[in-house]
């Protein structure tokens, strides 16, 4: 197995252009049509430098989601009168004013942030003022413990709602979508070894069958996975992506996904006779999960419910939909095990049907003169 | 010693090798000759263990290889039909890769690849890219990765496939330098002229069946103990004929338009004689071509067919 790993690694130094254009068609796809920024929303800040409304925006620049520009009032309104799609907040004491063109959802969304921690801090005041310091603390902690509660009760209500995060789709959408070709092509390394008589050489130098595809694959899979890590990284850490706190759970997805992708590419080339009919049917089969499987565009739009149906035949879906689930969604692993075990017995499933076809059709090559 | 007792093999309902008998002594050059098609892949892979045999079994030093493919597989090179190499890597990482699987490393390693490398010709190609080789040279590095490990037995499958005339004579000679030196060679091919200059014993093939085998000589026999001499010469007489059949009361002796067709058994050396009989008569001889039978004639006379049908 080592070997076959030495051998790839040297073929990939020869020829990395298939990894290289891959993440970087992902990284610019997605950026690009993410509208060049990452997830979180700009916001434009003014305040009147009283306490209160300092702690407002200390508390909104604690939140991941915003990336907050701070400047004068004067500043402020300049700003907003020549850019009108930007969202200004005005700060005072006691009253706050959101500056937008339009009335959002991301509107009504920071207004009521807003509302609520000048609504916390009012009620704080009023404590200590009443009872002293000592007193706002048991307040406070059991605030806490009320709203922990809460908060798990939401994220089930949420789950409902539709979301949409638009960087998060093309991030997620594009990296499913590109590393389908960078699997498939490293899977077709199979084919090529058997149709070569390779294959035949390392069997006949005593190297078992698992020895030979457990070599193959898990070169492909770890090539796959470490495209995916590097552009989720770089979206994450580079362009700042907001992923809601999800990126350990956006890889240990990915991983899953990695194996479903590379079983399924095993199970196209045990269909098949040659590498190029192989990457016929891979291409057009990328597209088309990509398509039912809500890689370009939200699932959420698509009202055909025939399209719909067919959503459960593309791996690109189980991605996608754990992905949204675990980041925009704020949903745990624990929630996504629906899709997580699909991906794993998928998976198991194509492994085992890809590699008795394989081996069926290597018993024909022997025999073809 | 390898020896292939009743193998068959059917894909489906297709019997593509059947009743397939072989033995292949230590130091022996055994030829399989056939057309394309003939079922000579599918009885090599069966040899060498790749597939296993519907019925029948192979034998390895009296090991069955169907139980035991290791027995084999540890002394056995196997050059395939195809350029089982990399063709991204060079000349000497495909077969320090090859060597690497057969569990050659280090100093060992180096010092093998050097010497395969050496032995096929392509020392000063080593650091070049297998696919900007050409074809003959690939060939040459196929066989150079089957010889890595020292096999007792090698089986070649048309190892001399389209390529040129002068890779192909390197080949033959490098593939005759390797019998002399006590390889064990199973050959397969379907250009007889190949299988004639490296192989003692030929097995010839079609249609999945052996349909012949033996020495050269022992299949030539098959056709014809008779040599034919044709001759063309001026002012050929009627005199002239009967002189050499007076000579030759075992020939026939036929005009065909102005060359005279002289069949007689091969143990005769009847060229002095004629030549001979000819300036008696004031014949003056300007060719002749001794004509014996070849494996090409001997497929023939078995299948009705020419070999390269």
């Amino acid at each position: 197995m080592k070997g076959i790993w030495l051998a790839r690694l040297q073929n990939l130094k020869r020829k990395p252009l298939v990894l290289i254009s891959m993440t970087v068609m992902t990284v610019i796809f997605a950026f690009v049509l993410s509208g060049g920024v990452g997830s979180s929303i700009p916001l434009l800040v003014a305040t009147d430098h009283t306490s209160i409304s300092q702690e407002v925006l200390e508390s909104l620049q604690r939140k991941e989601d915003y990336t907050i520009t701070v400047m004068t009032e004067e500043e402020l309104q300049e700003v907003i009168k020549e850019k009108r799609d930007s969202i200004g907040i005005l700060l005072n004491e006691k009253t706050y004013s959101v500056l937008a063109d339009i009335d959002s959802d991301i509107v009504r969304k920071l207004s009521l942030e807003i509302e609520s921690t000048y609504n916390e801090l009012a009620f704080r005041g009023q404590v200590i003022a009443e009872a002293g310091a000592s007193k706002w603390e048991q307040v406070e902690k059991g605030m806490n413990e009320e709203k922990a509660f809460l908060l798990k009760e939401s994220s089930m209500d949420e789950s409902q709602v539709f979301r949409y995060d638009g960087a998060l789709q093309s991030l997620f959408g594009f990296m499913l979508y590109f590393v389908f070709y960078t699997i498939s092509i490293n899977v077709q390394f199979i084919l090529e070894d058997k149709r070569t008589g390779v294959w035949n050489r390392l069997k006949l130098a005593s190297i078992s069958r698992f020895q030979l595809y457990f070599g193959h694959l898990s070169f492909s899979y770890i090539i796959g996975l470490f495209q995916m890590l590097l552009v989720i990284l770089v979206f994450r850490f580079i362009i700042g992506t907001n992923m809601y706190g999800g990126l350990w759970k956006v890889v240990v997805i990915s991983s899953f996904y990695v194996l479903l992708v590379m079983a399924f590419s095993l199970f196209i080339i045990s269909l098949v006779k040659t590498v190029s009919q192989s990457s016929v049917i891979i291409s057009l089969l990328a597209v088309a999960f990509a398509m039912i499987g809500g890689a370009y565009w939200p699932l959420e739009i698509v009202q055909s419910e025939g399209l719909l149906a067919m959503k459960w035949l593309s791996p690109i879906y189980y991605g996608m939909e754990s992905f949204k689930r675990v980041t925009i969604y704020g949903e745990t692993l624990t929630g996504v095990i629906t899709y997580l075990s699909m991906m794993f017995f998928l998976a198991v499933l194509l492994l085992a049907v890809g590699i008795t076809l394989l081996e069926k059709r290597t018993e024909r090559y022997h025999s073809s003169e | 010693m390898l020896q292939a007792i009743n193998l068959q093999k059917k894909f489906k309902t297709k019997e593509v090798v059947c009743n397939i008998n072989m033995q292949l002594e230590k130091g022996e050059s055994v030829g399989l000759l056939g057309p394309n098609g003939a079922g000579k892949s599918t009885t090599i892979s069966m040899l060498s263990s790749l597939v296993m045999p519907t019925s029948g079994e192979v034998f390895w030093n009296k090991v069955s290889i169907n139980k035991n493919p290791e027995a084999l597989r540890k002394t056995l090179g196997i050059v395939p039909q195809e350029i089982a190499l990399y063709p991204e890597l060079t000349a000497k990482e495909n077969l320090a890769f090859f060597g690497r699987i057969y569990g050659l490393k280090g100093r060992l390693l180096i010092e093998r690849t050097e010497e395969i490398l050496l032995k096929i010709g392509l020392s000063d190609r080593k650091n070049d890219i297998v696919k900007t080789f050409s074809g003959g040279m690939k060939r040459r590095l196929n066989i150079g990765a089957a010889l890595l490990h020292k096999p007792s037995i090698l089986i070649m499958d048309e190892p001399t496939v389209g390529i040129d005339p002068q890779s192909r004579a390197y080949i033959l000679d490098t593939v005759k330098q390797l019998v002399e030196e006590g390889m064990t060679l199973l050959y397969t091919s379907h250009y007889m002229e190949e299988v004639e200059l490296l192989c003692d014993k030929i097995y010839i093939m079609d249609q999945g069946e052996i349909i012949a085998y033996g020495t050269k000589e022992e299949l030539k026999l098959l056709v014809s103990d008779n040599q034919t001499i044709e001759l063309k010469a001026h002012l050929l007489s009627s005199a002239f004929e009967e002189a050499l059949q007076k000579q030759f009361p075992m020939a026939s002796v036929r005009k065909e338009e102005d060359i005279l067709l002289i069949s007689m058994p091969k143990k005769e050396e009847p060229l002095a004689t004629i030549f001979a009989i000819a300036a008696d008569n004031a014949v003056t001889i300007t060719s002749a071509i001794v004509k014996i039978p070849s494996l090409e004639d001997v497929f023939l006379h078995l299948t009705g067919r020419a070999l390269r049908d």
